[in-house]
């Protein structure tokens, strides 16, 4: 089981414990992202599931692929700490994450 | 609406612009004219004289300037009024605007926004009309429809084995739905290619070629396709990517999607094969395919249009994997319009 904080976009804040496997994407989806979210339903071709992740936990991911970088630079509000949540997945490396959705674009 | 105002807007074809006559266009909106000089250069105003707002289009070209046909008001090519009828002096705001406009692959050229921006060198590559190397045909149509619509249907050439069914699917002998094209973001767009393997060279041959569509789409909307034809087997040997041998046949084309205004659009089309490949009679059946599929366009798009303006826009739309490039030109146009909003108010605030 991992912990993650998110910070979700009317700016509540909640901690969760969530089961490895799934991808992050889908955790926000049932956790209060609002819409419009994951758009593509998670086949990283919208760039609507848009989030910043703690500097800690960012060091520990692998980086971006190309796809997913095209993506986020084709957003208003990229920031170093962007990331597609449709392209992480639940694991070690996010156990107490603190993830923030960005705003919609 | 919103638009792009520092890019390039392809306003008409040279072709369509003879002469010492003036032409009336819309882009995104601007009433504009466009007038050859004494030099046949493109000049570009606003097509509203600064007098009473009378068409400028319907005005005559005397060498360099331009005379209102209403009163008689004279415009240099930097749009200062110098002459008025009746000798007196030109008054204040009597000065029509100037868009910096440019002539390049038959294409007239236009900029809408920061004139000290207009950069030519922000012109995509594209073909031209009249070019040792392509037999072409050029063409246009008004579209009742967004130019984001056509973007939309550019950037997922899908649509090809249903639109097209029966004409320019049919043609290609490929099922453009079941391959799905790479993307790659580039300056200004994007590149999107494809190969097909194994595509008999006309319908019921058994002569099998492989074929490779690669095509930028660029903003605002200029669509630039080159397809070539190899014998099978060359997809696998290049690695699909670029071969190194000369193609047996190729195919181009060059197209622009231009704003009027919101829910009207112009679309120019050229399209062409290479020298020496084909005989008159088929090419010109393959430009009567490529006109009927054009036609095929208008009338599904322009329906299209008709059930987006009765439909509430917070009506959600599923996403399938095709709509991925339509989806990403979308972000980039809309990114581009708010960056310039943003430096907009910058300068407004100092």
């Amino acid at each position: 089981m991992i912990n993650l904080r998110i910070r979700t976009r009317p700016g509540g804040e909640h901690e969760l414990t969530v089961l490895e496997g799934q991808s992050l994407m889908e955790v926000l989806r049932q956790n209060g992202a609002d819409e419009p979210f994951a758009v593509c339903g998670g086949c990283c071709s919208c760039a609507t599931c848009h989030v910043y992740v703690d500097d800690v936990t960012l060091q520990k991911l692998d980086p971006p692929s190309e796809d997913e970088d095209l993506l986020l630079d084709s957003t208003l509000h990229r920031r170093a700490n962007s990331r597609l949540s449709c392209q992480l997945r639940i694991g070690p490396p996010l156990d107490g994450a603190e993830i923030e959705i960005a705003p919609e674009d | 609406m919103s638009y792009i105002r520092n890019i390039w807007y392809v306003a008409a074809w040279s072709h369509e612009l003879q002469g010492q006559t003036p032409i009336s266009r819309t882009i995104c909106g601007e009433p504009v004219v466009l007038f050859r000089d004494s030099n046949c250069d493109p000049v570009a105003f606003e097509d509203r004289c600064p007098h009473r707002h009378a068409p400028l289009s319907l005005g005559r070209v005397e060498n360099d300037e331009l005379r209102c046909m209403y009163h008689g008001l004279k415009f240099g090519k930097d749009g200062r009024c110098t002459h008025v009828p009746g000798d007196s002096p030109p008054p204040p705001n009597s000065s029509v605007r100037v868009f910096p406009a440019v002539e390049r692959w038959d294409w007239i050229w236009v900029w809408l926004g920061d004139a000290e921006q207009a950069d030519p060198n922000l012109i995509p590559e594209a073909f031209g009309l009249d070019t040792p190397r392509w037999t072409m045909r050029s063409g246009a149509l008004d579209y009742a429809a967004d130019y984001q619509l056509i973007n939309d249907n550019l950037c997922d050439l899908s649509h090809l084995d249903f639109v097209h069914e029966t004409t320019l699917g049919a043609a290609t002998g490929s099922r453009w739905s079941e391959v799905p094209p790479r993307i790659k973001a580039v300056d200004g767009g994007l590149f999107i290619d494809r190969w097909f393997k194994d595509r008999p060279s006309a319908p019921g041959s058994t002569v099998l070629l492989d074929s490779w569509s690669r095509y930028h789409y660029l903003l605002p909307g200029v669509f630039i396709q080159r397809v070539s034809a190899y014998p099978a087997g060359t997809a696998e040997a290049c690695g699909f990517t670029e071969p190194t041998m000369e193609p047996l046949f190729e195919r181009v084309d060059q197209q622009a999607a231009t704003p009027i205004a919101p829910g009207r659009a112009r679309y120019l089309y050229a399209g062409g094969f290479s020298v020496g490949h084909a005989t008159p009679e088929l090419l010109e059946q393959m430009f009567a395919v490529t006109e009927a599929a054009f036609v095929e366009d208008k009338h599904m798009i322009e329906a299209q249009q008709a059930v987006w303006d009765r439909t509430p826009s917070d009506r959600a739309k599923a996403f399938i994997p095709q709509d991925k490039a339509p989806s990403m030109f979308r972000r980039l146009i809309a990114r581009r319009i708010a960056e310039e909003q943003q430096a907009q108010s910058a300068v407004a605030a100092e």
